[in-house]
């Protein structure tokens, strides 16, 4: 059975090559993806995996804002019903000097999953995807 | 060839040669909503008076809107998708979408679709391999209520099989067709549309008691708003960046869009559901007899005035009084100059507003690299004619008043309508029947809608 997943750039942020490139290697290794595309709100994330039944939301963030975009996200996808899909997060997630595995916490205590950092290859992603939907 | 439509307030009859390419005659008479042959033969003797007796005219074509038009309920699963895909479905199919409904369809909005009594149900959810359980509990739903209405099913294609076996016990009318969205952000409306357009001549036609007249033609075609779609499409092509078509009527005011909307400049990041090439919107609170006050609500009693060209000097309870009456009386038609003026405020007013709101939009965003330009909807601005009709337009000493308002204005630069468009009004009623020839014969369709359209160009007065 195919495995749905949404990809997108949250809030205001427009840098879609990452987001592109990471769709285009998934897509490869046999997922179903749904990249709906760049500038894209936490609303607009939620009702693509409603309607196609994804089962992870793949979000990327360039920009610096991630952090501030990314807020609340996962409580709103319990309270439209998305009760188990997988939240990946992944890019140049804050501005300034922060080390890696405070940023990473940060978003893992926002409730994402999996927390990809800048420069990251597609297939750390996949392994991610099967080890966590397969 | 004689192209007939029985619309709610009038039976319009016109006819046109497919060898000179011009509309010979037009001529209009009540509908009778008891028997609409009535309305038809009175329409017809008229006719005949004027050029031919109608045996003469073997090819015959209908529209119709009367009896409440095509009344349809648009389903879907989540509001801003494939809800709103089923809705613009309906709409593009000339349809009344009386109502939307997105989720789990609970017993009383079930109760309230009963009630409705729609003509046609539209059941959408889910992107193909998508989510299907909300289509299939809306798709029990239905057949466990009391709802008579034909379904069209076009949603996730991989819910088809339960659908089907769910509807195979009762012995309620279903349709399977493609999915009104087969993937996020693509909207497919055609398949839908066809259907659409099946059930109506098929079923809808008889239950209207329109069948009476149907030996005289050759059944009837479409619905009225899909005609003047049709219409619209046909003379898009007259231009290079498409038309916009209003109508103006006493229940609703419709905005017909033809063009690909896309932005004009590439830096612009264009958002939300796609929106099909040729696109419809139908505002309800709109119309210049049955919703005169929620016009006055959506411009102010102020600007009201001011678009019907009334000074200070005169009492506005005057104005209260005339609109109260219109409002009561649906047929009624301005008697006087002011009467006049005041009919004419009220239909700049409805098409300054449905515009707007048919219109694409920009949004400014800052980010940290700068400001970028967000386009949500259709851009029209270089969009080359606007097209009135609806007798408010049609019978109106300044139509090009009120078709003015349909463009782009300075006091609201993110509304992206049209800048430089020619103006054209239908003052003989024929819109329709160029939607009805181009059924059957698209190049004469275009060549008769561009004789015509030459006869139609209303300069502005300043101009």
């Amino acid at each position: 059975m195919t495995i749905n997943i949404v990809t997108g750039v949250i809030g205001s942020d427009v840098h879609t090559i990452g987001s592109k490139l990471l769709s285009y290697a998934i897509r490869k290794a046999g997922f179903n993806v749904t990249d709906i595309g760049v500038s894209v709100s936490q609303e607009e994330l939620i009702n693509a995996a409603i309607e196609t039944n994804s089962q992870a939301i793949l979000i990327s963030s360039l920009y610096g804002h991630g952090e501030l975009d990314c807020r609340g996200f996962r409580a709103k996808c319990i309270e439209t019903g998305l009760n188990d899909i997988k939240l990946y997060v992944g890019g140049n997630l804050v501005v300034g000097k922060i080390e890696w595995p405070e940023v990473e916490k940060k978003f893992l205590d926002m409730g994402f999953d999996r927390v990809g950092y800048p420069g990251m290859t597609p297939n750390q992603v996949i392994e991610w995807l099967e080890e966590d939907l397969k | 060839m004689l192209l007939i439509d029985i619309g709610s307030t009038y039976t319009k009859l016109v006819v046109a040669d497919c060898t000179t390419m011009e509309i010979i005659a037009s001529d209009c008479s009540p509908t009778t909503i008891e028997d609409v042959s009535i309305g038809f033969h009175k329409a017809l003797k008229k006719i005949e008076d004027k050029c031919v007796p109608a045996e003469l005219l073997e090819e015959r074509y209908a529209s119709s809107s009367a009896a409440g038009g095509l009344r349809m309920i648009a389903i879907g699963l989540v509001p801003e998708l494939t809800m709103e895909a089923a809705n613009r479905a309906a709409l593009g199919a000339g349809a009344k979408v009386i109502k939307t409904y997105s989720f789990n369809l609970s017993k009383k909005q079930v109760k309230e679709i009963e009630d409705l009594r729609p003509d046609i149900i539209l059941l959408a959810g889910g992107t193909d391999g998508g989510e299907k359980n909300t289509i299939i509990h809306n798709a029990k739903m239905i057949v466990e209520s009391s709802i008579k209405a034909p379904v069209i099913m076009a949603g996730n294609s991989a819910a088809a099989d339960s659908i089907l076996d769910i509807f195979e016990q009762s012995n309620k009318p279903l349709y399977v067709t493609e999915n009104v969205m087969p993937f996020i952000n693509k909207l497919n409306v055609d398949s839908v549309k066809e259907i659409i357009r099946e059930i109506f001549i098929k079923k809808i036609v008889v239950a209207k008691g329109l069948s009476k007249i149907n030996d005289f033609i050759k059944g009837i075609a479409l619905p009225t708003p899909l005609a003047v779609l049709e219409a619209a499409k046909t003379m898009a092509d007259l231009f290079s960046e498409g038309v916009v078509l209003v109508d103006v009527g006493g229940a609703t005011t419709d905005v017909h869009s033809i063009t690909d909307g896309l932005p004009c400049d590439p830096q612009i990041v264009l958002k939300g559901l796609p929106e099909p090439f040729a696109k419809r919107t139908v505002e309800g609170d709109l119309g210049v007899r049955h919703n005169i006050s929620s016009i006055v609500d959506a411009v102010g009693k102020e600007r009201l005035l001011k678009n019907a060209n009334v000074t200070d000097a005169v009492d506005s309870n005057t104005v209260d009084i005339i609109l109260g009456q219109w409002a009561s009386e649906a047929s009624a038609l301005p008697k006087d100059y002011f009467e006049k003026s005041i009919d004419c405020g009220l239909a700049i007013s409805a098409v300054e507003v449905a515009t707007d709101r048919h219109a694409g939009y920009l949004e400014e965003i800052w980010t940290p690299a700068g400001k970028i330009l967000v386009q949500y909807g259709k851009d029209l601005s270089l969009v080359g004619a606007i097209i009135g009709t609806g007798g408010p337009v049609i019978n109106s000493e300044r139509p090009w008043e009120i078709l003015e308002k349909a463009t782009y204005s300075n006091n609201n630069p993110f509304v992206l309508k049209p800048k430089k468009p020619k103006y054209y009004v239908d003052s003989s009623y024929v819109v329709f029947s160029i939607g009805l020839i181009a059924q059957i014969n698209p190049k004469a369709a275009k060549e008769i809608a561009q004789n015509y359209l030459k006869k139609m160009e209303v300069k502005l007065k300043y101009a």
